[in-house]
């Protein structure tokens, strides 16, 4: 009997997990360790934070799913990983300390045949002073947060319509930030629910973000088929913006917030100031700060984790200029270099390098969105590394048949822009590859005809569609497996 | 290149100084005004329920293809 451990349990360790258990049945053991209680589909926290979801639409308990489906599941924090064993164990293991239950606060070892690491992004508000809902600002990255958001843009809109005027300020609250998708999103909704209520005019809504130029999205921007013209995504996002009332700051890095304004460098290196009423920054990513020891209990983290705390897999990490970057640089099955038996799903896992082109100022404050790993990417890349894990197992070989690169994978964004069957709209984006492969497609770096972005009633039926779809899937209900990631 | 960005920066912050002066009232040469806007016909496309319906199924499949292509 194998042992599958898996860490985390947001959209990619969920969906490892369903599949590693339903590819392996009852003959081997599947174990989920994750300190969160509920799974949360993060896409519909956008629709939390204007109030037109509660949190319980948006997640439900993971214990009754695992349980149903013969997973174990600990509600702990992994605190390090011993790929080599040491002198008590044999096998690698995993040291993780328990939050919630009867063993609260108590240790443990797990030990494991094949580790899959989907801790997902640690939030790092403290990277940016001020930054985060216990201070001045606001985030829709999790249901609580996305509730707290409301209750806080529930008190702008009511001075509103006492008259008062508000300024809000949505976009990234890093200089290195990425998920630009998720509060573009954000800006566009709170806009929707501001001009509903009629209080357009005492609105002043701002989007502030890190891109080089607006619609980079963390993916060096998109050229998008359209009435007849190929247009670059920064004519398309922006055309959305000011349809909606929004204006923008560009190139711009934010370095620090205080309770009425945000401090931010633009590329060339000069500081500026924003007040605001209403803020909600996205915070930088990190890794969740997992170490890593070999069999003698020395430290090797520096050889299982990039220095960004993501763990490393089969990409090409030498550095090298933005003018030499190659689509093979990105990794295809998502396997540590060190550890055959260890791979990392989802964000976790070090990218070779950024997609949108590194940017310095005169200051040499580095301003530039790192590369979104969200949603269907870490849906598929969950599914395919479960899948390889699942035939190792199986066969006892060391091959693996499922390969999904970023830089061959497509991927859909859809930017809700309102709410409503009749009102409601979204933005459809569709890119393939993920990854821009300038080898492949010289022209526009994609695949052109693979390439949408068009607003409309429909995206936002599809995004309502989905949020049901996935959801229903998640709680691994009847024929779950048929719905793609 | 570095002065390129000085310049493009300056104006952008004057423009939007000047844009928040009102948002109905195109100013010229802010950022804002160089942005295009759909048209009534475009917007009522937007919500047209034959095409969107159509637009619906659409996009469904053709991102179920790329999802499906994406990965082996």
């Amino acid at each position: 009997m194998a042992k599958v451990v898996i860490l985390g349990a947001g959209v990619s360790g969920h969906t490892a997990a369903l599949v590693a258990k339903r590819k392996l049945g009852k003959q081997h053991e599947v174990v989920v360790i994750s300190p969160n209680s509920n799974y949360q589909w993060v896409p519909s926290n956008i629709w939390v934070g204007v109030g037109l979801m509660k949190t319980d639409q948006v997640k439900f308990k993971l214990a009754p799913v695992y349980k149903k489906q013969g997973i174990i599941y600990k509600q702990a924090l992994a605190l390090s990983i011993h790929p080599e064993g040491n002198k008590d164990n044999e096998k690698g293991f995993v040291s993780i300390k328990y939050v919630a239950g009867e063993k609260e606060g108590k240790e443990e070892t797990v030990d494991y045949d094949f580790l899959i690491n989907a801790t997902g992004p640690k939030l790092n508000f403290a990277a940016t002073e001020g930054l985060g809902p216990d201070k001045y600002t606001n985030s829709v990255c999790t249901y609580d947060h996305a509730a707290h958001a409301w209750e806080n843009l529930q008190k702008s809109l009511e001075k509103m319509e006492k008259g008062e005027k508000q300024t809000f300020l949505i976009g990234t609250g890093h200089p290195l930030a990425t998920c630009q998708g998720a509060a573009f999103e954000y800006a566009l909704n709170i806009s929707f629910e501001v001009n509903k209520r009629k209080l357009n005019k005492l609105a002043d809504i701002w989007w502030i973000s890190n891109e080089y130029e607006l619609g980079d999205f963390g993916m060096g921007g998109a050229y998008i088929k359209r009435n007849g013209y190929i247009t670059p995504t920064k004519i398309f996002t922006e055309s959305i913006l000011k349809e909606y009332g929004i204006r923008w700051i560009k190139r711009a890095g934010v370095k620090k917030v205080d309770a009425k304004k945000v401090y931010y460098e633009t590329l060339d290196g000069n500081e500026h100031e924003k007040e605001f009423d209403f803020a909600m920054l996205i915070p930088g990513f990190a890794g969740v700060g997992m170490k890593a020891f070999d069999e003698n209990d020395e430290d090797i983290t520096d050889k299982v984790f990039a220095a960004n705390g993501m763990m490393k897999v089969d990409a090409e990490y030498t550095p090298k200029p933005y003018e030499e970057w190659k689509a093979s640089d990105w990794p295809k099955i998502y396997q540590s270099p060190v550890y055959d038996n260890m791979y990392a799903s989802g964000i976790a896992f070090a990218p070779p390098h950024t997609m949108s082109k590194p940017m310095q100022s005169p200051n040499g404050t580095k301003i530039f969105p790192t590369p979104p790993r969200t949603g269907m990417p870490s849906g598929v890349i969950g599914r395919i590394v479960a899948a390889n894990v699942a035939h190792r197992i199986k066969t006892g070989k060391k091959d693996h048949p499922h390969e999904a690169s970023m830089a061959k994978m497509g991927a859909a964004c859809i930017v809700s822009a309102g709410y409503g069957l009749i009102k409601g709209q979204a933005a459809v984006m569709t890119v393939n590859p993920i990854v821009q492969d300038w080898e492949k497609y010289p022209k526009w770096g994609r695949n052109i005809k693979d390439t949408v972005g068009v607003v409309g009633s429909a995206g936002h039926w599809m995004k309502l569609f989905m949020h049901y779809m996935f959801m229903y899937k998640a709680k691994a209900k009847a024929f779950w497996w048929v719905i793609p990631e | 290149m570095i002065q390129n960005f000085k310049i493009n920066i300056d104006n952008n912050q004057k423009n939007i100084r000047l844009m928040a002066k009102s948002k109905e009232k195109t100013i010229p040469y802010s950022n804002y005004s160089y942005a295009t806007e759909p048209t009534k016909f475009v917007r009522f496309l937007r919500v047209c329920f034959s095409k969107q319906l159509f637009h619906f199924f659409h996009l469904n499949l053709k991102i179920m293809k790329i999802v499906v292509r994406g990965h082996s």
